[in-house]
């Protein structure tokens, strides 16, 4: 079933068809929410919110603006811009370091095996070093290497050209690497998972 | 195959993203590896692959129920397959695993302690009144020990008071014969007056008396 039917199913009051819509999308949209806020609880909230939005707005949905994944990446998008504008910056970096520290001490409090300690470890460094990069080149770098868009798709989900997009992506991923490289006590080899 | 700074910027999301075949990537490789301009892609290369290792979380349970039923009303409670799914989930994790396991030996220590072999355990041991009985025993067992082991404690040391009573009695007439100039009896003694002891402890700062 394509994401039109869904949705005139959806306005039809067609409550399975609503459930299928929030099951399918929350797990990418509450991840989303997370790599930009760094804060579960928060993280937790703003998917709601987003899903209130899109429900109340489910009849100006058209499979014009693509599809309904690019649709829920742009209220998501659009959300998360006003959270960033309504928080203040300062608080924002402090309540992410809190937040992260505070993880930290939870998560090595038990013993982990070396593999999933060096993968979590390695979560928490890269979601420190995205929060460094100016947001355009952060959200780019979130869309597409987090959250496994198209350039064509991240193109219609911050409304700008195909090039741009590739541009910020690329340049964002180099930004990322040299934080990483001076991050202090960052040393990860080459690739986790092959260790 | 060589490449020149304008392949690489023509291609970069094919090459960071590992789309172009095996031998236009080693020549990019090469060639980002070799040119100044073109050293950034290296750190945006490890980037990508250092972020594709991470993995998304978890919807957080509940997370789903609360907004079908914020947007649509419906009951606000996670069906059965969803708590047994994130019961699951949640019991894969190491850290339950440890807490588990560190229950499991708590509750053994507990058990040794209090002398129930898990083996003989029957069902009458696990009536209420039966279990009292077992722990009234066991208490009273404990104090009746530790009173003997006080009591037997004051014993040693009665009998070891008098015996240092009896002990400059014993002692004196020998000090009359030969004084015995080793037995370091006497714990006051400094060290760098005695002879014997001032080779030992050498390394103490002889004791002068300082000039004004």
């Amino acid at each position: 079933m394509d994401d039109a039917e869904l949705v005139r199913r959806c306005l039809r009051g067609d409550a399975s068809a609503w459930e299928n819509i929030v099951r399918t999308h929350t797990r990418r949209i509450y991840n989303l929410c997370y790599r930009f806020t760094a804060n579960r609880q928060e993280a937790q909230d703003l998917t709601q919110e987003v899903f209130l939005r899109v429900f109340r707005t489910l009849k100006s949905f058209s499979s014009e603006y693509g599809t309904l994944t690019v649709w829920l990446h742009r209220v998501t998008r659009n959300l998360l811009i006003d959270h960033y504008r309504a928080t203040h910056r300062d608080r924002l970096t402090v309540s992410l370091e809190d937040e992260l520290s505070r993880i930290e001490q939870k998560e090595s409090a038990a013993p982990q095996p070396d593999h999933t300690a060096a993968l979590r470890e390695l979560s928490i460094t890269i979601q420190q070093a995205l929060a460094r990069l100016s947001p355009e080149l952060r959200e780019a770098v979130i869309l597409r290497d987090l959250q496994g868009l198209e350039y064509r798709e991240i193109a219609e989900v911050l409304d700008i050209p195909e090039g741009t997009v590739k541009s910020r992506i690329n340049r964002g991923r180099a930004e990322l690497g040299r934080i990483l490289k001076r991050w202090p006590g960052f040393d990860f080899p080459a690739s986790v998972s092959q260790q | 195959m060589k490449w020149d700074c304008a392949q690489i910027e023509a291609r970069l999301s094919d090459y960071l993203e590992g789309r172009l075949d095996a031998e236009e990537q080693r020549a990019a490789q090469r060639h980002v590896e070799t040119c100044p301009r073109c050293a950034e892609w290296l750190d945006a290369r490890q980037a990508l692959v250092w972020l594709q290792q991470l993995e998304p979380l978890e919807v957080p349970l509940g997370l789903e129920t609360r907004i079908l039923a914020q947007t649509t009303g419906l009951a606000a409670r996670p069906t059965f397959w969803e708590v047994l799914t994130a019961g699951w989930r949640a019991f894969q994790q190491p850290r339950v695993a440890l807490g588990l396991a560190a229950a499991l030996f708590s509750i053994s220590l507990v058990l040794q302690a209090l002398d129930v072999d898990v083996r003989k355990i029957s069902a009458a041991d696990l009536r209420p009144t039966n279990i009292y009985r077992k722990l009234d025993r066991t208490v009273h067992v404990a104090y009746g020990r530790s009173v003997k082991f006080i009591n037997d404690l004051r014993l040693v040391y009665e009998i070891r008071a008098r015996l240092d009573a009896l002990r400059p009695l014993v002692e004196e007439p020998e000090k009359e014969q030969a004084p015995a100039p080793q037995a370091p009896r006497n714990e006051k003694k400094d060290f760098s007056e005695d002879n014997e002891s001032g080779k030992l402890y050498a390394y103490l700062p002889p004791k002068t008396t300082r000039s004004p």
